[in-house]
């Protein structure tokens, strides 16, 4: 305190240290307990829903466990297709090919049998047939090609459908072989996108999603596809998108569709933790199990949400067979 | 002016005191309502963590591979209905796998717990489907008798037709039927008396079953109906007369 202050008789407020240090514990406890009430506030609002979530995961758990009913929401997993089921299995003994006209003859004679089911197993003949071009010569395999895709115009939805799935089944295994086809097959998969039979058109969306960016020229009439709502095919054009063109994510489309519970939406819900961060899928799957006010669909969303925590959990072993 | 010092000083002070308390009561307040919730989701999370354990070794089962398999079944199944599905594949489980086990599930049938007990004899009932079993017969029927003198299992329901229907009169059995009938807390106790009687028709258990009535055993009244197998039809319904309308 100056001479002058203490000759007035007046205390003047001086700041020093200890002062400065007085304020700044006074700003700790002040921030502290600020930061501590809004973490409790958080976890307040947070812990009711982790509860919600978790109660709909031990019940749909238990009722997997006991081998009771999943619910009226049924996978629809079998419609994407994997490489694995594409090829023949060790156990199939796949014949040797001559020539790809001995392919044909065989193919017509099973075209041929009109005889109804459940003696007609033409379906289960063709794939067999078409099998044997997995493992046939260079110099049988190349003429074989064109032969197949021309089944792909073919009146029968059979023929077409397994047409397509050997295409496919060619593309993963025998790529560099499928080199020279590929343009004309992307043509063939483009018309096979209005096909009167969604399966076809399901299966030739993701031949082109395997085939990627050289499947271009089918890009527009995807995008068609994947804009309309009421397409079943919609989420699978997306995800071939995705694939053909860099610029484009699938995942916003996806989640629209499950938003707006769209054409085939169960799928888009279900293949979304296979192209998203684990957590960010956890996140979502979380908001629409507790958005939804239909027990089917929270029963759904929890059913996917504990599948994709069991997968964190156990990462490295089989899966069920 | 040293006065107005001690005021801003004792100010300061109230300030931190205030700042302090506040902080303390809000944090009290909080906890008391969060405590009942964070118990709440760590013990869901833990039931969500033995439910998925469950599911995906529901999931990956593919039979009995190794020794380890066997016991993490016997240990980690569960509910009843998903171990009794897998138990029926161990009839099927390799060479090494079966011969390695068929004997430690035999020592299992003498264990102190009774699920392992239990779960061990539905695993050897499986196991004698396979023809690989001829060779632990004898031992299978020691451990039966091991069995039988611990406290009853879900399994004796089967298991005690099926001694009577093999006419098995091996010394220990019979032993571990007798310790079973005179068990006033087992349920069995009645049955295990039955076959009893018919695996040695010198056993007497009238008296038993007498007995049983009269302590009012879980299964009195249905011995009540079996009474004249086992002693004079006037005695039985004597007995039948006397109890039949007691509650």
């Amino acid at each position: 305190m100056s001479e002058a202050d203490q000759r007035s008789g007046r205390w003047k407020f001086q700041f020093g240290l200890g002062w400065a240090a007085y304020w700044v514990l006074v700003c700790g406890l002040v921030l502290g307990w600020y930061r501590d009430h809004m973490q409790a506030a958080n976890d307040l609002s947070r812990l009711p829903t982790e509860i919600v979530v978790m109660n709909q995961q031990i019940a749909v758990l238990t009722r997997q466990i006991e081998g009771l009913s999943q619910g009226t929401i049924y996978s629809r997993m079998s419609q994407r297709v994997r490489p694995e089921h594409l090829a023949p299995n060790a156990n199939y003994k796949v014949h040797s090919l001559e020539s790809a006209d001995q392919l044909r003859q065989s193919l017509e004679r099973i075209r041929k049998d009109t005889r109804p089911l459940p003696f007609n197993h033409s379906e289960v003949f063709f794939r067999l047939h078409l099998f044997q071009l997995y493992k046939s010569p260079e110099e049988v395999f190349q003429p074989a090609v064109p032969l197949v895709i021309g089944y792909l115009e073919a009146p029968e939805a059979m023929v077409r459908r397994e047409s397509t799935r050997l295409l496919h089944g060619l593309v993963l295994h025998r790529r560099i072989h499928m080199q020279q086809h590929i343009p004309v097959l992307t043509d063939a998969l483009t018309r096979r996108l209005s096909d009167p039979d969604d399966r076809v058109r399901i299966e030739a969306a993701q031949v082109l999603e395997s085939i990627g960016v050289e499947a271009g020229s089918a890009a527009a009439r995807l995008n068609e596809i994947a804009a309309d709502d009421d397409d079943e095919v919609a989420v699978f054009a997306a995800l071939a998108i995705d694939a053909i063109d860099p610029q484009y994510h699938a995942v916003p489309r996806l989640q629209e569709l499950v938003e707006t519970r769209a054409a085939n939406w169960e799928f888009a819900a279900e293949w979304l933790p296979e192209i998203m961060l684990p957590s960010d899928a956890e996140q979502y799957l979380e908001t629409q199990l507790m958005q939804t006010k239909i027990p089917e669909e929270g029963y759904f969303f929890a059913r996917i949400l504990s599948q994709l925590k069991r997968r964190q959990m156990f990462p490295d072993e089989k899966e069920a067979p | 002016m040293i006065g107005n010092r001690y005021i801003l000083r004792g100010l300061a002070v109230v300030l931190l005191l205030v700042l302090a308390i506040g902080w303390g009561m809000d944090r009290i307040g909080w906890q008391r309502s969060l405590g009942p919730l964070e118990t709440e989701v760590t013990a869901k999370r833990q039931e969500l963590d033995v439910l998925q354990a469950r599911m995906h070794q529901k999931e990956t089962f593919d039979g009995f591979d190794s020794v380890e398999e066997v016991f993490s079944v016997i240990e980690n199944t569960y509910p009843e209905r998903v171990f009794e599905r897998q138990a029926q594949q161990f009839d099927a489980a390799d060479d090494a796998v079966f011969h390695a086990m068929v004997p430690q599930l035999i020592d299992m049938l003498d264990h102190n717990d009774p699920e392992k007990r239990q779960r061990a004899w539905r695993l050897l009932q499986n196991a004698r489907e396979s023809p690989r079993f001829e060779r632990y017969e004898a031992d299978y029927l020691s451990g039966l008798a091991k069995l039988l003198q611990h406290h009853s299992i879900v399994g004796f329901n089967k298991l005690l037709p099926w001694l009577r229907d093999e006419g098995i009169d091996n010394q220990e059995i019979l032993a571990g039927l007798h310790s079973r009938m005179m068990d006033d807390e087992d349920p069995f106790a009645p049955y295990a008396a039955y076959v009893l009687a018919a695996l040695d028709p010198s056993v007497d258990i009238a008296p038993r079953l007498e007995e049983m009535i009269e302590q009012k055993h879980s299964q009195w009244r249905a011995i009540l109906h079996r009474l004249p197998g086992y002693m004079p039809q006037e005695k039985a319904d004597a007995l039948f007369e006397q109890y039949q309308d007691y509650r």
